[in-house]
């Protein structure tokens, strides 16, 4: 394997023509695993490794870097053109990396895309549909593309239209479906054949409250099947509530990628602490200024809320030394931050 | 009371929605079933055998069976039949009773066909493919494990259907038509595959056009090129066809009917072949970047050279056969040599056509393989020598085109001096001067394909590192140099003559048409093709310089990972297979 300066400098001196990439791309493809990335038990089933895409003198994608284990939903947040689509596009086989490489189930995306597609179902953010045609046949058209025949191509679009819920509708035409029965359809077309791997662009994108609520439902239902699910949204209380991981990117880089916890945890420098006392408010006041990492102080009654810089370490010392000095404490807290919170304060909101 | 009343109104008004859903809920059930196990014996055996079919054949059928344009051109078509049928009829009484009229119903039959087969299902499958652009249906399309090629030939296919049904509409009139009398069954059936090959020709174009502007930049201008291009084929396929019907009928001498025949059936089959290359190039555009689509191209392109040189052989058998004369012994041995020299010339400009286009193509390829590719280039030193020219890449393709041509051009020369030497009438008659004249000929043409291919090369190699675009500005390239040849030298000879007009110079040889028409009343100038020569060996030498990189390319072992999947496909292949 070369080194990575070397490969750097080919990636750059190269553009994105399918076989400049190829030759970029050649060396890092089934190498072994970048040294950076999470501690794994288990052989990831989407790995994106070292990845860059130019669109001109446009930079899409910047040395982007994740996995995704069986069973795990990682989360892709970012602004609209941050890269999301472009990375999740290179993925599903349909874009070529200017450098870098993407594997799906150990497979590069980029050399051997027809091994790929097999393992892999994609939604993209579009839907996909004939209009003319049953969401019956349709399934069966997408069943037989991948290889299903006779009774196995059967039970497979049977249990699809069982799955989506779409049963009670099959024969109806496509076009006369809601936009949540189309985003359900293509949905079931990405799954009619069991892939290990599920890509979905934006699939709650402009669906009611509750085809939102059963989307989550079905995705959370396929994670359990061990299916490893990589999803962008712009809504992202329900990504807080149906990701194991969560990746905020921002014009093309990576800017921070772990659980929703940690990710709260770790952006913030900075948190907010609320604290109840029986009395001697002010002088608590008085005392919590004097202390290091305290600002913002603001007093309402009993209740004193402030800013604490530091971690949790520095949360629990602020507070035995309030017990030390007597102050009557009878609540201490620090306010939990939103993924919204953190996804405003780690992106700036630029747009490439 | 009222209370109760509206109660139970309402109960009722519940049951009775909840009894609709019931019902809806077991009509898509009972429909599900229907579609997916059918209802009966006919529909279970169709079902199991779209299992054996491409999905996309199966598809498209169900859609445009479906398509109100496929019910409307069927149900027009009906009519013009039958309205046709009993106009030609009714005019033709009571000449009916004791005159052939097959051929004139024939005529009007032929023309009905030819409205649906060459410009409808041929439109109709350029905009299958289009709309799956425009639809957003092309990536979930690409996204299954169908191959590029599965998905080109299964739209092919269901084009071929569509006519097949237009085709089988009009079976029992060519019946009637041959009942009536006036055409033989060797005509109706020349028609119909004259008609044939014509539409595939133009589903296979239609489908190549509607693959390559992916970006919808074009889509417009492909689209009008598109109607344009199939109506002018209808109106010349419709004008050959009926001129070829009355010279079947006109034709008295057997041993003619049988050259026409022959030659009608060898150009049938030479469309064909082309028909397969314009769908492995439509598979190329949509396909996968990193496979080799070059390789598979340029091997079928050989091959077709090679499948032309052999219908030269026929053809040239076929002149000194007894057939040719017919049946009294050798034809005229002047007649021959002529026949052979027009053949020759003949087969050189078509040989020199067909790689011309497919050399721009070749030329303007990019010289990096992708690592993909290098799994499957030759690996033994014997394969390396003779094999690695047909790996993808500008250099090894100006090299390819080159080798060819070369190869076809002695061949066909050689063949044509051995068939002339053989006779011993025709030595009597053997003039040297004129069998030189064919091999000028394909000096020429081989000079000018190393020399503008060999400089557009050059151009691209040098100017143009990267960029989609390359095809494109190679064919530009091409035709810009063509140009200058041609009305460039045309000046110069303008230019420096006293009375201002132009004569033929050595440096007019660059002048392609003004070259072939001197050197067919063999009155080129000394140097001319000499010239012609030291260019070439010139482009042909700077090229060569810049070749390595296409060759230094070795042969990498597909990864593990890769392997091993590949041998589970396999293995399940084997299991499947009832005769392992």
């Amino acid at each position: 394997m070369e080194n990575e300066d070397a490969l750097d400098k080919r990636a750059f001196s190269s553009t994105s023509t399918p076989a400049n990439i190829s030759a970029a791309v050649e060396a890092i493809a089934y190498a072994p695993k970048f040294s950076h990335g999470f501690h794994q038990e288990t052989t990831p089933m989407i790995e994106v490794r070292r990845i860059y895409r130019w669109f001109g003198s446009t930079q899409a994608v910047s040395d982007l870097s994740f996995e995704v284990k069986a069973g795990q939903v990682f989360g892709f947040i970012g602004p609209n053109g941050a890269g999301k689509t472009t990375s999740m596009r290179i993925l599903a086989t349909l874009e070529l990396p200017t450098y870098g490489d993407a594997l799906i189930d150990g497979l590069s995306s980029i050399n051997d895309p027809d091994l790929v597609r097999g393992r892999m179902g994609f939604m993209p953010d579009g839907f996909g549909t004939y209009p003319n045609m049953d969401c019956v046949e349709y399934l069966d058209f997408f069943a037989r593309a991948y290889g299903l025949v006779g009774k196995d191509r059967i039970a497979a679009v049977k249990r699809t239209l069982a799955f989506t819920g779409l049963d009670k509708i099959a024969s109806k035409s496509i076009r006369g479906l809601s936009k949540g029965m189309r985003q359900r359809l293509c949905l079931g077309r990405a799954i009619v054949h069991q892939p290990k791997v599920l890509i979905l662009d934006e699939p709650a994108n402009g669906l009611d409250p509750r085809a939102r609520i059963e989307l989550r439902q079905l995705i959370k239902q396929l994670a359990q099947e061990g299916v490893a699910v990589l999803v962008s949204s712009h809504i992202l209380t329900e990504l807080a509530e149906m990701c194991d991981q969560v990746g905020i990117i921002e014009r093309g880089k990576l800017l921070a990628v772990g659980s929703v916890q940690e990710i709260q945890g770790a952006s913030s420098t900075v948190r907010e602490v609320r604290l109840k006392l029986i009395a001697k408010v002010h002088e608590a006041s008085q005392w919590l200024l004097q202390q290091p990492h305290v600002s913002n102080l603001r007093v309402e009654g009993s209740l004193i809320t402030l800013s604490l810089a530091g971690d949790v370490a520095a949360q629990s010392q602020l507070l035995r030394g309030l017990v030390q000095c007597d102050f009557d404490v009878i609540e201490f807290a620090s306010m939990e931050r939103s993924l919204e919170d953190v996804f405003m304060q780690i992106t700036t909101g630029a747009v490439q | 009371m009222t209370a109760v009343s509206n109660s139970l109104s309402e109960k009722n008004r519940d049951i009775a929605e909840a009894s609709s859903l019931a019902s809806q809920s077991n009509f898509h059930a009972e429909t599900t079933k229907r579609l997916l196990d059918g209802d009966s014996a006919v529909d279970r055996w169709l079902i199991r055998a779209g299992d054996w079919c491409s999905p996309i054949l199966v598809k498209e059928t169900r859609q445009s069976l479906k398509s109100r344009q496929f019910q409307w051109t069927f149900m027009l078509l009906m009519i013009a039949i039958a309205t046709w049928t009993l106009f030609a009829v009714l005019t033709s009484i009571p000449a009916i009773y004791f005159e052939p009229a097959g051929k004139y119903l024939l005529i009007g039959y032929i023309f009905l066909l030819i409205i649906p087969a060459c410009v409808v299902v041929p439109n109709a499958a350029f905009r299958s493919m289009v709309g799956e652009l425009e639809q957003g249906t092309f990536d979930v399309l690409t996204l299954s494990p169908l191959s590029s090629f599965q998905i080109v030939t299964g739209k092919l296919a269901v084009a071929c259907v569509q006519s097949g049904f237009y085709f089988a509409a009009l079976a029992p009139c060519f019946a009637v038509t041959y009942l009536l009398r006036g055409v033989t069954w060797m005509t109706i059936l020349m028609s119909l595959i004259a008609i044939g090959v014509c539409s595939l020709m133009e589903i296979a174009i239609g489908l190549l056009l509607g693959s390559l502007d992916r970006a919808r930049r074009f889509s417009t201008l492909i689209s009008i090129a598109m109607i344009v291009m199939t109506i002018g084929a209808a109106f010349c396929v419709y004008g050959l066809t009926t001129s070829g019907i009355f010279e079947m009928t006109r034709v008295g001498v057997d041993s003619e009917r049988r050259f026409y025949i022959a030659c009608f059936f060898a150009f049938s089959f030479f469309a064909i072949t082309y028909v397969v290359l314009i769908v492995l190039a439509a598979s190329a555009a949509i396909g996968m970047a990193s496979e080799n689509y070059s390789t598979t191209i340029r091997w079928w392109g050989l091959f077709q050279s090679v499948l032309m040189f052999g219908l030269f052989g026929a053809f040239i058998g076929f002149l000194r056969s007894p057939l040719a004369a017919n049946g009294q012994g050798a034809v005229n041995s002047l007649e021959l040599q002529r026949g052979m020299e027009q053949a020759s010339v003949f087969i050189f400009f078509v040989q020199a056509i067909h790689w011309a286009a497919l050399g721009i193509f070749f030329v303007s390829e990019q010289g990096v393989i992708t690592p993909r590719s290098r799994r499957s280039l030759p690996s033994t030193l014997l394969q390396r020598i003779f094999l690695s020219w047909g790996n993808p890449g500008s250099g090894t393709g100006y090299v390819f085109v080159l080798l060819c041509l070369s190869s076809v051009f002695l061949s066909a020369y050689f063949l044509e001096q051995l068939f002339v030497l053989s006779g011993s009438e025709a030595q009597l008659f053997w003039n040297q001067s004129r069998l030189v004249g064919s091999g000028v000929f394909a000096i020429m043409l081989w000079g000018w394909m190393a020399s503008y291919l060999g400089l557009v090369r050059l151009c691209l190699v040098c100017f143009v590192k990267n960029g989609s675009n390359r095809m494109t500005l190679g064919i530009t390239l091409l035709l810009i140099f063509v140009f200058a040849g041609t009305f460039g030298t045309l000046y110069l000879s303008t230019w420096s003559s006293s009375n201002n007009t132009a004569s033929y110079e050595w440096y007019s040889i660059a002048n392609i048409p003004w070259s072939t028409i001197e050197a067919g009343s063999d009155n080129l100038v000394i140097g001319s093709i000499e010239s012609l020569i030291c260019v070439s060996i010139v482009v042909i030498g700077l090229n060569w310089l810049t070749l390595s990189r296409d060759l230094v390319v070795v042969r990498v072992a597909a990864p593990p990972r890769v392997r091993q999947e590949l041998s589970k496909t396999e293995i399940s292949e084997e299991a499947l297979d009832p005769l392992a």
